[in-house]
């Protein structure tokens, strides 16, 4: 298997099948996937609690009960209340708002630009690749959170700054898959006979490498979300992501950390939301893997 | 090798009879030092794993909270955390134990003049610092006069020296200093004995330069430094040559007990209480109040609790940006922070509600100032409304010609911080105001609030003469991006400061205090939190702690553990 259009099995098989059977079979194959399926589930209740937060919890997330602080969990406050006496279970809820938001919105300006990148640097070569590989390594050189807390401290705090920052600090992990992959599919007959029959560069790229590069990204960006709700809740506990008194997971750890001895539930609760959310995507990102590249199903 | 059982002839069956004997000896033998290996072993192992049992402990390790140095140069740092640190390299002219009650130090005697202008000290002829130097009234006199370089940028030290009151230190003769004020300086006594005017060697700082502080400090104390590894910690050594100890405060004058002290720089509430409950550190500070109540039940630790002296926590407006230049929106905020809850809630019930810039136990402080403000939200609403600061209903927060009442509030990301802020900005929420918040990072906060580009700022502070506290917090000359960030600058208010600083009489000086309090509440300058209390933990095995400065410096001299 030296051969590099040989290493990639899958994008040919997906290619060559017509769209609505490959969907179907992809399909077929993720209903058989447990790990799909609880991370689907797992995922999906996530979403709906903080999307629809108003609806399952009758307290504000910033509202100070100020003679109930430190209740433990219990019948009013569920999850408990913390150092103000603010109700953990409406700030986990709310909280996750912020943290999908972050963790979604930074993956897709990490793959929506990576994949571009990729593309005209795979496709394109020379100078164009030189250039974007090279910027690219730059990036790689610094730990993506010390990266983050740069682009953070230069642009100052703010929620979509953290977003951005965690997007960058991505960034190559998208460009280097995309780009790997342009490099093969390029050397393909279906590309070499696009070019043959006069197709423009954009158009090859667009409507023929694009959907083939689609598996890879989508599975990487799957797990990218979680890592990137890490960074984000990272970059808060740090005091640089969102700013007090509205709720972010991240921040919520950092401010109940001086209570953890006589107050477990304070920090017990956002962390179990960052691992039960993180977990769950992460099952779905292992199963979406197994779906579409069948090397590594048995 | 032969089988001895199938040994057919008995001279053979002999020899090795007698070789397994051998055997058996030389087994033993082996037998015998592997035992003797095992148990010295494990013997050396206990030694190595129980020192404390074994033989006195000697090294102390101090979990600190103030983890941010900005240099241990006495005369350059802002902060009283390096002056707990740095008092136990520096010594000082007289110490002061308890407040008000003055013995000697580096000085045996000195002596006032009637106007409070003139102090002369009569200096130890015994003494020399930790790099060779004779300590004698040129150390003084060069200690003082750097202090009041403008190159050096000098505040803390600066505001104690009485600031531009500061004329000159004379050296009468090799042992005898005066130092001399352009105006009367009534509290230079208490200035004498903080360690922000401790004593410094001029060949170290000559031959250090700008090093001096960051690199080495050198002075006559009873340690000695050793190394500061920013972050992490601070190291002094046991001074094997001191021997001018101040007996009356500390009972002994000779070299210390302790052959080490650690300053663990530990900024977390929890890990510090972590690193006392793990055997880390023997000492902490500023222990969280929420354990105080455990660790008083456990036999293990001990817990200290002092009222300290100085300034509580408050929060500083500035007076020259809007919308805090306005004292109607100040005198609103007063009224509207419910301070009982707060001690509450913030503090953990530790402490009193704050009423003046002066904590309850300090000289000067006035009783009367809790009567300025009560919490009472309507009120604030009813100052507010004659403002002009009219609210609107749809998004909740006040406005005056179209612009919402924003108050931008600025202070490094710290829990304590955090808690502060957010109990305000509900409060202020109750009555229409909107508190921004921005925690971020001490050396990012510092350019701001120095550049006056907050509206609020959170102080804290530990003092033991009022004059240092209203000077710091009220003085004009210290308004340009120095300690008073309330960029508070009144012709009157700089009179009363210096006033009240000249007069001898205690109960006329308290007169004057007490003026400016009313002043400070007439024009709610800024609010007061609470009188808050000073709290250590400690392993009970230690003992010797001497806490200076009204509670709030703890000194280790003479410390020692206990078997």
């Amino acid at each position: 298997m030296t051969d590099s259009a040989a290493k990639s099995p899958t994008i040919i098989a997906l290619a060559d099948a017509p769209k609505e059977r490959r969907f179907l079979r992809v399909l077929q194959r993720a209903r058989r996937s447990p790990n799909i399926i609880v991370g689907t589930t797992i995922l999906s209740v996530a979403i709906v609690l903080v999307v629809f937060a108003p609806v399952f919890t009758g307290f504000d997330p910033v509202e100070q009960f100020r003679r109930e602080r430190l209740n433990p969990p219990g019948a009013v406050h569920v999850f408990g209340t913390d150092n103000l006496g603010r109700d953990i279970f409406s700030r986990v809820l709310y909280g996750g708002r912020i943290s999908l938001q972050v963790g979604i919105i930074s993956v897709a300006i990490a793959s929506v630009t990576g994949t571009f990148l990729g593309l005209i640097s795979g496709y394109f070569g020379r100078w164009a690749d030189s250039l974007i590989m090279r910027l690219i390594d730059v990036l790689l050189a610094f730990p993506s959170i010390l990266l983050a807390l740069a682009i953070v401290a230069v642009l100052g705090r703010d929620l979509r700054n953290v977003m951005l920052a965690v997007g960058i600090a991505a960034l190559p992990v998208y460009t280097r898959v995309v780009r790997a992959s342009t490099l093969s599919i390029k050397q393909t007959d279906y590309i070499t006979a696009a070019q043959a029959i006069g197709s423009s560069s954009w158009r090859i790229l667009v409507a023929h490498i694009l959907p083939n590069v689609l598996a890879p990204i989508i599975v990487i960006s799957t797990n990218g979300i979680a890592s990137a709700i890490i960074a984000g809740a990272a970059l808060s506990f740090l005091g640089l992501g969102q700013q007090p008194p509205d709720p972010e997971w991240g921040l919520m750890l950092s401010q109940g950390r001086e209570y953890i001895r006589v107050a477990w539930w304070v920090t017990a609760f956002p962390g179990l939301a960052i691992m039960i959310t993180v977990l769950a995507i992460n099952l779905l990102g292992d199963g979406l893997r197994d779906v579409l590249d069948p090397r590594l199903k048995m | 090798m032969i089988d001895p059982i199938s040994g057919s002839d008995s001279t053979s069956l002999q020899k090795i009879f007698v070789g397994y004997i051998a055997e058996f000896r030389e087994d033993i033998r082996v037998k015998q030092k592997t035992i003797l290996i095992a148990v010295l072993v494990t013997l050396a192992l206990g030694l190595a794993l129980t020192p404390a049992a074994a033989q006195e402990q000697t090294e102390l390790r101090i979990g600190f909270s103030f983890a941010d140095v900005d240099s241990l140069d006495p005369g350059v740092t802002t902060l009283s955390g390096v002056g707990i640190m740095v008092g136990h390299v520096f010594d000082t002219l007289i110490y002061q134990q308890p407040l008000g009650t003055y013995h000697p130090g580096l000085a045996t005697e000195w002596t006032v003049n009637e106007d409070a202008t003139e102090y002369t000290f009569t200096l130890r002829d015994d003494v020399t610092f930790h790099d060779g130097t004779p300590f004698n009234a040129e150390a003084v006199k060069f200690t003082f006069d750097r202090i009041v370089d403008p190159e050096l940028n000098s505040q803390m030290a600066f505001s104690f020296l009485g600031g531009t009151t500061y004329q000159e230190t004379v050296v009468v003769d090799e042992f005898t200093a005066t130092v001399r004020f352009n105006s009367p300086n009534a509290a230079f006594l208490d200035s004498a004995s903080q360690p922000q005017l401790g004593i410094v060697s001029p060949t170290a700082v000559e031959a250090l330069g700008q090093d001096f502080g960051i690199a080495d400090i050198v002075g006559t104390g009873p340690f000695i430094f050793e190394s500061y590894t920013p972050d992490s910690q601070v190291v002094l050594v046991r001074n094997p040559d001191y021997n001018w100890g101040s007996e009356a405060v500390f009972g002994r004058s000779g070299p210390a007990d302790l052959e080490r002290i650690t300053f663990l720089l530990i900024e977390e509430p929890a890990t510090r209480l972590a690193a006392l409950e793990s055997g880390e550190a023997d000492f902490i500070d500023d222990v969280p109040g929420l354990d105080v109540a455990r660790l008083q039940d456990d036999p293990d630790f001990e817990i200290q609790i002092f009222q300290q002296a100085g300034h509580g926590n408050s929060l500083m407006f500035n007076a020259e940006r809007e919308p805090t230049s306005e004292v109607a929106v100040r005198r609103a905020v007063n009224f509207a922070i419910d301070k009982e809850a707060m001690i509450d809630i913030v503090f953990n019930g530790f402490g009193t509600p704050g009423c003046s810039a002066l904590t309850d136990v300090m000289f000067g402080y006035d009783p009367a100032t809790c009567d300025f403000y009560s919490y009472d939200p309507e009120e604030a609403g009813r100052i507010l409304d004659e403002a002009g600061w009219v609210l609107n209903e749809e998004t909740g927060i006040r406005e005056r010609d179209g612009e919402p009442l924003v108050i931008q509030h600025y202070a490094p990301n710290r829990p304590l911080n955090a808690a502060m802020a957010e109990f305000v900005q509900e409060d202020l929420a109750n009555i229409g105001v909107e508190f921004e918040l921005n925690l971020i990072d001490f050396a990012a906060y510092l350019d701001i609030v120095r550049a006056g580009e907050h509206n609020t700022q959170n102080w804290w502070d530990t003092q033991t003469d009022p004059d240092g506290v209203m000077r710091t917090l009220f003085h004009s000359s210290n308004a340009d991006g120095g300690t008073n960030r309330n960029r508070y600058r009144d012709d009157e208010m700089d009179a009363l400061i210096d006033q009240a600083l000249g007069i001898g009489d205690p109960e006329e000086r308290a007169a004057v205090y007490a003026e400016i309090q009313q002043k400070i509440g007439d024009e709610a300058i800024m609010v007061f939190f609470n009188n808050p209390v000073v709290l250590y933990a400690s392993v009970p095995e230690l003992q010797g702690l001497t806490v200076l400065s009204g509670g709030f410096q703890p000194n280790f001299y003479v410390a020692s553990f206990s078997g």
